[in-house]
């Protein structure tokens, strides 16, 4: 499984390779032209995670059937609206859960110089479906 | 969303201690950040459900999950480097000096790491150096050694892998996509074929595979030839494993009951447990007959470390039973037939049928008992004439 890019400028497309002959298939590609796949994982039920992205920031992350590409499930990440956000690791952990770290300040302008109120490594936590 | 913490600083300041995250058994998580100026004793916390604590910063970031949960992760500062285990509370319980880091947690509590990248060292649950190893190839789900560019298939020393959600570290073996999984292994020895029609055999490798996920059991089929003594022998060596043998036990004319195993048919190869083989050993350790057959004589018995094993054979008896060295935590099931003594003998069709239910009931984390249960009810739903029982420990899950 990896991701790709049809235009060339960001990765809007799984793609899934057979295990013997290598041969690539579409799995799923995004909806809109402004979405754009971060990160992707793999949950033992089959379910594959992403986390996707509109501005830089993870906005939302989505749940999609292997087998028809259709999207399960879409989480998004909450976060004050003027936030600035950091970070933005996924796993799928023991207990089936997916958790996504992440952070935000409440800088909107992302001033390195201005202090501010931080709220960092929070997660967020989808079921699979 | 589980907050962790509230830190006051700037945007750099705070992202600059980019967080991280991994599993912590299938309980939650441990997320990790690097340590920050405010409150530099405390860098992890571990998520259960819905809520966060902080704990204290071991100094380590983890790699690998050991088997009792505790956390074998990498440190140090520009002076040195260092690999250590750290528990849930951040506690260190030991630290070794050197360019290591993880790759598997062991069933004994230990660890393999490579070293500056190039050598392989165990480690005992202590951090105490054991041993060095040549190399470390990828191990795939089913426990195959891979190595090189091109991959290349290799014969390596199997490993002994912990029972944990996080026992490898990338390369080292499955998984390496951020999904925690925790890795069971079966090998299902078949060294005849269940049933003479070809159909019937195949039927039931296509379901037995579709049936159980990797993810909850890596099942490997070892038909006929490649059902080998050795493959046997090195599952019976692995914590892990459920080793399963549906075949036909070995009958010395005039001596009751099943004295061993025999496995690949090319290799005519039985492994007899000493005290059941009939004639006078003479100190041998091997018995070659003119056929070609041979007896590998075992010492004492056999002396699995396997958690759990299934041995579908006929005319098992209370002699051959008496030759499996069991340990706590572990379990043999074995046929009763309906009229022991007279006609020993088992269906193995349905035997593997039957097997392969109580496989999908250990797969769902339950015991040994259960799995017991779920088999004897497919027995009947068989109508087949022999039942199951447990040696050992009814309540060993493989979870």
């Amino acid at each position: 499984m990896a991701k790709e890019s049809r235009g060339g400028e960001y990765y809007d497309t799984i793609v899934k390779f057979d295990g013997i002959t290598g041969q690539p298939s579409v799995v799923y590609t995004s909806p809109d032209d402004y979405s754009m796949l971060i990160q992707l994982v793999p949950h033992p039920d089959g379910t594959i995670f992403a986390t996707t992205t509109e501005n830089g920031w993870v906005d939302t992350v989505i749940g999609i059937d292997p087998s028809t590409g259709t999207q399960k499930f879409s989480v998004p990440v909450p976060r004050p609206s003027d936030a600035g956000e950091c970070g933005g690791n996924m796993i799928i952990a023991g207990d089936g859960y997916a958790y996504l770290t992440f952070g935000w300040t409440s800088d909107p302008d992302l001033a390195p110089s201005y202090t501010t109120s931080g709220y960092c490594a929070s997660t967020v936590q989808a079921r699979p479906m | 969303m589980i907050p962790i913490n509230d830190w006051v600083g700037n945007f750099t300041e705070i992202c600059g201690m980019s967080p991280n995250i991994f599993t912590n058994a299938d309980t939650g998580t441990l997320v990790y950040w690097n340590p920050d100026t405010q409150q530099p004793s405390s860098s992890m916390a571990i998520t259960t459900g819905l809520s966060a604590s902080l704990i204290n910063a071991p100094g380590l970031e983890p790699v690998l999950q050991a088997q009792d949960g505790s956390f074998i992760g990498v440190g140090g500062d520009s002076t040195q480097s260092l690999m250590g285990a750290f528990d849930t509370s951040g506690n260190v319980r030991w630290t070794v000096a050197g360019d290591y880091y993880p790759q598997i947690a062991t069933a004994d509590g230990g660890v393999i790491a490579i070293e500056g990248g190039a050598g392989v060292m165990t480690f005992d649950q202590n951090g105490n150096a054991t041993g060095q190893m040549g190399s470390l190839p990828t191990y795939s789900w089913l426990g195959y050694q891979y190595q090189g560019d091109p991959l290349t298939k290799v014969r390596a020393n199997p490993i002994d892998f912990g029972l944990s959600f996080a026992a490898f570290f990338d390369q080292a073996g499955p998984p390496a996509n951020k999904a925690a999984v925790k890795l069971v292994q079966s090998k299902m020895f078949l060294p005849a074929e269940i049933n003479t029609t070809a159909q019937v055999n195949t039927d039931f490798y296509n379901l037995i595979r579709k049936n159980i996920a990797s993810t909850q059991i890596a099942l490997d089929l070892l038909v006929k030839d490649k059902a080998t003594e050795f493959a046997f022998n090195t599952a019976l060596d692995t914590t892990n494993m459920v080793v399963n043998y549906i075949g036909h036990g070995l009958v010395f004319v005039g001596q009751p009951g099943a004295s061993g195993l025999c496995f690949a048919p090319s290799s005519k190869t039985c492994l007899v447990p000493k005290t059941l083989y009939p004639g006078d050993l003479a100190g041998a350790t091997e018995v070659d007959l003119q056929d070609g057959t041979k007896y590998v004589i075992l010492e004492n018995g056999f002396a699995p470390k396997a958690k759990i094993v299934i041995v579908a054979a006929c005319e098992i008896d209370a002699n051959f039973i008496g030759q499996w060295h069991l340990k706590p935590g572990q379990a043999l099931i074995v046929p009763v037939y309906s009229n022991p003594g007279e006609a020993a003998e088992i269906d193995l069709t349905k035997a593997a049928y039957e097997v392969q239910s109580m496989l999908l009931t250990l797969a769902q984390g339950l015991t040994v008992n259960a799995a017991l249960a779920v088999g004897n009810q497919s027995a009947v739903s068989l109508n087949a004439a022999h039942r199951w029982q447990v040696i050992g420990s009814g309540n060993v899950t493989i979870r």
